[in-house]
């Protein structure tokens, strides 16, 4: 095996067990409210809490993967939520699990580190295949875990928690004894030397770099909002239809939303490494077809392939609130399918650009895009839930918030003066004069 | 600039890496499959 297969292998199997430790909470969470007799409100409130480390906890590890080694935070990563998930297990009163499960949920803050470690190894020309089958195939622990975890373990939630901590000290020790921060030293000591509040700026000052968190706001952060929210969706907005196919009764009820609202968790997870591998083909083949964004830069092709993704999330929301309306379960289903392989389109895109667009800084980019973009996993549920019809809130995030959202990207990546002047404040304002660009890259 | 000639393809990993990305759309049509078969039809004694 390659050693850049190997690292990649590490990064995957790390990153599918966080994200499966990540929402395993939700998997368990009737179990938990039964347990601990808790209200609506409480429930609630346990569900998304497993967001609210996100934003500044993946900007911290990005900035942390930089300075120190991905194999070493993803290893001290998994080690501390893999500690909290055995002692969740033992714990007595539901405010002591409260915390300890918020700490565990913290894990999800991973998907930054990886990102970087990948970055560290695989080359430009095939990093959107190789970003892709690390984030997807972690995603998909999602899935794996709303699907799997009920039916192992039933609701004996504290040995799930248990097991899942245990594997998680596991991992977090193979990691450790067999991650490499990267293919080579220069390329770790560049990442090293960029991982100050300098650099960071000059990363969160540049239009392209805001372009492209908005549009992982536009499809992960829309990814985990739909996770939370596509199970109340279907059971509410088409409780007729699902009780008239003989599922009554509201754990029926529950189970047949649930699995209809695996299907966008699944595709938006799996066919991530497509996109990432459509990214790469876009950037061999040099396609550039849109007039109005820019065709200079060396990822350009990238961006292009990004620009018809982010178009298409926008047309399958909307489509989805028109399958509500005309009240077809069937077809919002198939809808809700191409939606979530629009999705995976973005998903896939962005983190096909980040690494090859900020090629000395990855984990403080990788920070910035995937950290902040997560709040729209909070967000954008509380949009669809505000609007009288159930079925309107896609169209209505699609209009006020994504149309706006890509009309700054095609903005942000129209601009042929380069990454370093398309900013506020200049390059040099930034970094100084000293620093010389790195070669293949626009940073 | 585009890398046109740099040809991935050529490298052990990535014909490994074309497998998994196959095999994970499988799995995503397959899960669309079940989804789409319980909305058409409804198999409640089965799920619940």
């Amino acid at each position: 095996m390659q050693e850049k297969t190997e690292q990649l292998l590490i990064a995957t199997v790390g990153f599918f067990w966080a994200f499966l430790m990540w929402f395993s909470t939700a998997a368990f969470s009737t179990s938990i409210s039964s347990a601990f007799t808790l209200t609506t409100g409480g429930l609630a409130l346990l569900a998304s809490s497993a967001l609210w480390l996100a934003p500044p906890g993946r900007v911290a590890a990005g900035w942390a993967a930089d300075r120190f080694g991905a194999h070493n935070i993803f290893a001290f990563i998994l080690a501390y939520s893999g500690l909290m998930s055995v002692a969740s297990a033992f714990a007595v009163n539901y405010d002591v699990l409260f915390v300890e499960r918020l700490i565990v949920a913290s894990a999800g803050i991973s998907f930054v580190v990886g990102i970087q470690h990948v970055s560290q190894w695989f080359d430009s020309h095939e990093i959107g295949t190789a970003e892709g089958i690390y984030a997807g195939t972690g995603n998909a622990g999602a899935g794996v875990g709303a699907l799997v975890l009920p039916r192992l373990y039933g609701t004996n939630f504290d040995q799930a928690f248990l097991h899942l901590g245990l594997v998680a000290l596991l991992i977090a020790a193979v990691y450790k004894w067999r991650g490499k921060p990267a293919k080579d030293r220069a390329t770790a000591e560049t990442a090293r030397a960029n991982s100050n509040l300098k650099s960071t700026l000059y990363v969160w000052t540049r239009f392209a770099a805001i372009g492209l968190m908005l549009a992982y706001a536009m499809s992960f952060g829309l990814e985990i909002a739909m996770n939370s929210w596509l199970p109340t969706y279907y059971a509410s907005g088409f409780e007729d239809a699902i009780a008239g196919l003989g599922f009554t009764g509201v754990a029926a009820i529950q189970t047949a939303a649930g699995t209809f609202a695996a299907v966008q968790s699944f595709n938006a997870s799996l066919f991530r490494p497509f996109s990432g591998y459509m990214s790469d083909l876009w950037q061999r083949k040099g396609w550039t077809p849109y007039p109005f964004l820019s065709a200079e830069q060396g990822y350009a092709p990238r961006v292009h392939w990004l620009f018809t993704a982010l178009c298409l999330i926008i047309a399958s929301l909307c489509a989805l609130s028109a399958a509500g309306y005309l009240g077809v379960l069937p077809l919002s289903v198939v809808i809700l399918a191409g939606f979530g392989i629009c999705v995976s389109f973005g998903t896939g895109g962005v983190f096909a650009i980040v690494p090859v667009m900020f090629e000395e800084r990855p984990g403080v980019a990788a920070g910035f895009v995937g950290g902040i973009s997560t709040a729209g996993g909070i967000v954008y549920p509380l949009a669809f839930g505000w609007v009288p019809n159930i079925h309107s809130g896609y169209a209505l995030v699609a209009v006020a918030l994504f149309v706006p959202f890509t009309l700054f990207f095609v903005w942000a990546m129209r601009s042929d003066r380069g990454l370093s002047a398309h900013g506020i404040g200049s390059r040099e304002r930034w970094l100084g004069s000293g620093i010389e660009a790195a070669p293949g890259g626009d940073d | 600039m585009t890398d046109v000639d740099a040809d991935p393809a050529r490298e052990p990993w990535y014909r490994w890496g074309r497998r998994v990305l196959y095999a994970e759309m499988l799995i995503a049509v397959l899960v669309t499959v079940f989804s789409l078969s319980l909305a058409f039809m409804g198999q409640a004694g089965y799920l619940a």
